[in-house]
C-alpha cells in the first residue's frame, strides 16, 4: 500500500508542477496597463518581419525607437524571423488566429492573406485619419495592399532588378558598355565576346520570377486580365527558349553544374560573370568589389520591363489595437525619419515621392548610374496576382527544371505548366 | 596473406570515406575562421593569412548568440533531464509492473510513434496557446520531455535486466521506489546514455518547434538564429559557418562523453 501511494503521490506532483508552472502565466499582450496613471492607454503592439534580418535590426530598433517616441503611449515588440520560415510560421498563427497585430507581408503573399479574411480592413480608419495623405506615395502605390477595393496596410518599400555589368570586363573586349535600349541580342552579341577564360558573358536564372518578367519582356504574359493562366502562349515559348538557349545552345550562361552550387552573386563578385540581372539589393553588397562596375536597364526585346518587389505591412484581423496598428504602418511607410533612415541604411528603397529621398540616395557615390532604379520602376511590373501562389509558383518551377536539363522541350514543359495551374487556379 | 589484404583494402575504403564525411566541417571551419571570399581561393597560405577570429566577435556583438547559446543548452539539458526521468519511470512501468490492458496501452504508445510531427504541430501550438505558454520556456521543454521512443527504448532495457535482481533487493527489504532509483536505473545506464544522446540532440536540433513557440530573443534557440542569419536574397556565409560551428560544439561534447556507453548500449541491445 505504501509504495502504490508513493507512487500516485509522486505522479500527481509532477503533473501538478507542470501545470501550474503553466497556468500561472499571464497573457501580456493586449492588456491595458493599470499600472501607469496616464490619460492614454498603455497599448503594446506586436510586429513581425523578415526583412529586417540580419542586417537592418539595428536600423529596424532605431525606426521603433522614434515611432515610440512620436507615440508615447504605444509600444512595440518586434520579432524577426527569417524569410525562408516566415510563411510558415504565419500560417501556423493565422490557423489559431494568434497572428501579430502588424506584420510584414510581400505582395505575391498578401492577396491569399487577404482572401482568406486574416487581415484587418483599415479602410475607415485611414480615411478618418487626418494626418495620412495619401498623394505622398508614388503613383499606384496605394494599390498594392488593396483587395477588393479594400485598404489592408501600406507599401512599406520596394525593390527592384536591374542588370549589373563588370565594366573592367567590358574594357578589356573592347565592348560598348550596356545602353537603355539595348535588346536580346545586342546583349547575345556582347555575352558572346565576354565568355571566355572561364568568365560567363550574362546570367538570368530560369526560374518563375525571372520568367513572368521575361515573357513579359517578349510580349507575352503568365496570366490574362481575368487571370485565367496563359502559360503556354507562342509569345512565353519563344522566351523561354530563350533563356534555355542561352545556356545550351549559346554557352553564354552557366548551366547549373557549371555553377557548382556557387551563387550568381557571389560569381559576379568574383568575377566570373560579367553581366548579372540581380536586386538593387545587391547595392550595398557589391560595394567592395575589386573590379568597376555600373548598373544599367535590362535588354528587353519587345518591351522593356523589370521586376518590381514590393513589401508592405499589414495588420491582422483579430488585433486589438487597430488604432495602434494603423499608425505604425502609416509610420513605417510614409514618416520622413523612418524614410530617410531607410536610405540611409541601404534598406530598399520607401514609396514616397520625395525629391530629398531621391537625392540621398543618388548621392551615394557607386556606382554612377543610380538613377536606373527609379528608371526601372517606370517599366516596373509587379508578380502576378494569383491565389495560391506558392502552389502556382512551386508547379512551374517543377516544369522549368525539366526542360532546363532537356528532359522535357520549352513547349510540352509550358503545356504541363499550363494544365497544371489551370487545375490550381479554377 | 588474405586477410591482410583485404584489411588494407578496408581500412583504405573507411579513410576515403572518413574524409568525404568530414570535408564539409573542414570547409565549415575553415570559413568560420577565416572569410566566405577563401573559397575561390583556398590555398594553405591564404588561409593562414585570413586567420582570424573577427567573425566570432562579429555574432556576438551585432547579435544576440550568448543568449541564444544559453537559451539551447537549457531547453536541451532540461529536456533531456526530463526525458530520461519520465521515460525511464514509464519503461519501467511497462516491463515490470502488471496491470490492467497493459499491452493495449503500449501498443497505443507506439502508434503514436507513427504520426507525423506535421499533423500534430498545429493542435499542439493551440494547445500551447489556450495554456498561455507560448513564447516561455515551458512550451519549448515539456513537449519534448514525453517520448513515445524513450519509453519504448527503456522498456526494452528494463526487460532485459534479469528479474533475479529486482526480486534480490526485495528479499533485502527495499521499498519500490529504492529498487527503481537505487537498483534498476543504474543497471540501465546503457539504455539511458542512448536516450540522453538522442534526446539532447532531437532537443538541440529542434527547429520547427521552437520556430512556433518562440517570439523574441529571450526565448529563441541556436536553429532559429541559424535561419535568421540567412538573408532573404542573400547569404552572409562567413558569420553563418562561426555560428554553426558554434552550436556543432556542445553536441559534440555530449557525444564524446556519452560514447562509450553509446557503443554499449546499442550492442547490449543486439546481443539480448
Amino acid at each position: 500500500m505504501k509504495r502504490k501511494l508513493a507512487a500516485t503521490l509522486l505522479g500527481i506532483t509532477l503533473v501538478a508542477t507542470t501545470m501550474l508552472t503553466g497556468c500561472g502565466k499571464t497573457n501580456e499582450s493586449g492588456k491595458v496597463d493599470d499600472g501607469k496613471n496616464t490619460s492614454n492607454e498603455e497599448v503594446t503592439i506586436k510586429y513581425a518581419t523578415y526583412s529586417a534580418g540580419p542586417d537592418h535590426i539595428k536600423d529596424l530598433e532605431a525606426m521603433i525607437d522614434e515611432f515610440e517616441k512620436q507615440n508615447e503611449n504605444i509600444n512595440v515588440e518586434y520579432e524577426v524571423i527569417g524569410f525562408n520560415d516566415y510563411f510558415t510560421k504565419l500560417q501556423t498563427q493565422a490557423t489559431s488566429k494568434t497572428l501579430p497585430d502588424v506584420f510584414e507581408i510581400n505582395y505575391e503573399n498578401f492577396v491569399t492573406y487577404a482572401n482568406n479574411g486574416v487581415l484587418k480592413d483599415v479602410t475607415e480608419i485611414a480615411k478618418s485619419d487626418e494626418t495620412f495623405d495619401e498623394s505622398v506615395l508614388t503613383k499606384g502605390a496605394i494599390d498594392h495592399f488593396k483587395y477588393q477595393d479594400k485598404l489592408y496596410g501600406l507599401t512599406e518599400k520596394f525593390s527592384n532588378v536591374v542588370m549589373y555589368y563588370n565594366k573592367d570586363l567590358f574594357d578589356a573586349a573592347g565592348l560598348e558598355y550596356p545602353k537603355p535600349d539595348w535588346t536580346w541580342k545586342d546583349e547575345l552579341k556582347a555575352a558572346q565576346a565576354l565568355t571566355k577564360d572561364g568568365v560567363y558573358g550574362t546570367y538570368s536564372p530560369v526560374q518563375y520570377n525571372e520568367l513572368y518578367k521575361t515573357v513579359a519582356q517578349n510580349g507575352g504574359s503568365l496570366f490574362d486580365a481575368e487571370g485565367k493562366p496563359t502559360i503556354n502562349s507562342k509569345e512565353n515559348i519563344e522566351a523561354v527558349q530563350w533563356m534555355i538557349d542561352k545556356m545550351n545552345k549559346y554557352n553564354v550562361q552557366p548551366t547549373p553544374e557549371q555553377m557548382s552550387g556557387k551563387s550568381p552573386e557571389d560569381m559576379f563578385k568574383n568575377g566570373e560573370i560579367a553581366m548579372l540581372r540581380t536586386g538593387s539589393w545587391m547595392l550595398g553588397v557589391f560595394a567592395d568589389a575589386p573590379f568597376n562596375w555600373d548598373i544599367a536597364l535590362e535588354p528587353a526585346n519587345t518591351d522593356k520591363v523589370h521586376h518590381v518587389f514590393v513589401d508592405g505591412i499589414v495588420a491582422s484581423a483579430n488585433t486589438k489595437h487597430a488604432d495602434a496598428a494603423w499608425k505604425f504602418i502609416k509610420f513605417m511607410s510614409v514618416d520622413p525619419t523612418a524614410t530617410k533612415l531607410r536610405v540611409e541604411s541601404g534598406w530598399d528603397l520607401p514609396v514616397v515621392d520625395n525629391e530629398e529621398v531621391r537625392e540621398s540616395f543618388l548621392n551615394i557615390e557607386k556606382p554612377e548610374s543610380r538613377e536606373v532604379i527609379f528608371e526601372a520602376l517606370e517599366t516596373g511590373i509587379v508578380p502576378p496576382t494569383v491565389l495560391n501562389y506558392s502552389r502556382v509558383q512551386d508547379k512551374i518551377n517543377e516544369e522549368l527544371s525539366k526542360a532546363v536539363i532537356g528532359q522535357v522541350t520549352v513547349e510540352e514543359g509550358l503545356n504541363e505548366a499550363q494544365a497544371k495551374v489551370e487545375k490550381i487556379v479554377k | 596473406m588474405k586477410t591482410k589484404k583485404n584489411n588494407v583494402v578496408v581500412y583504405i575504403m573507411l579513410i576515403l570515406g572518413a574524409i568525404v564525411m568530414i570535408i564539409p566541417f573542414v570547409w565549415m571551419t575553415i570559413v568560420a575562421f577565416t572569410n566566405q571570399d577563401i573559397t575561390y581561393n583556398m590555398t594553405f597560405k591564404n588561409v593562414i593569412n585570413a586567420w582570424s577570429l573577427d567573425n566570432f566577435k562579429n555574432i556576438f556583438t551585432s547579435y544576440n548568440t550568448g543568449r541564444y547559446l544559453f537559451n539551447s543548452m537549457f531547453v536541451a539539458i532540461v529536456t533531456t533531464l526530463g526525458q530520461i526521468l519520465i521515460c525511464s519511470m514509464s519503461g519501467f512501468v511497462f516491463a515490470r509492473i502488471d496491470f490492467k490492458h497493459k499491452d493495449k496501452i503500449f501498443l497505443l504508445y507506439l502508434a503514436t510513434m507513427m504520426i507525423p510531427i506535421q499533423a500534430t504541430i498545429i493542435p499542439q501550438y493551440i494547445l500551447m496557446n489556450k495554456m498561455n505558454l507560448i513564447n516561455t520556456f515551458t512550451a519549448l521543454v515539456l513537449p519534448g520531455m514525453f517520448s513515445a521512443f524513450g519509453t519504448f527504448l527503456m522498456r526494452q532495457h528494463f526487460a532485459n535486466i534479469p528479474k533475479a535482481l529486482e526480486e534480490a533487493a526485495c528479499l533485502d527489504g527495499a521499498g519500490f521506489i529504492r529498487v527503481f532509483f537505487q537498483v534498476m536505473l543504474p543497471l540501465a545506464k546503457p539504455g539511458i546514455s542512448v536516450l540522453a544522446v538522442t534526446g539532447f540532440m532531437a532537443a538541440w536540433n529542434d527547429f520547427l518547434w521552437p520556430l512556433l513557440v518562440s517570439s523574441d530573443d529571450t526565448h529563441t534557440t541556436l536553429p532559429l538564429f541559424l535561419s535568421q542569419l540567412q538573408g532573404r536574397w542573400y547569404v552572409n556565409w562567413s558569420e553563418l559557418m562561426a555560428a554553426t560551428l558554434i552550436s556543432v560544439i556542445p553536441i559534440l561534447i555530449v557525444y564524446l562523453f556519452a560514447q562509450r556507453y553509446f557503443i554499449e548500449g546499442i550492442q547490449n541491445t543486439g546481443i539480448k
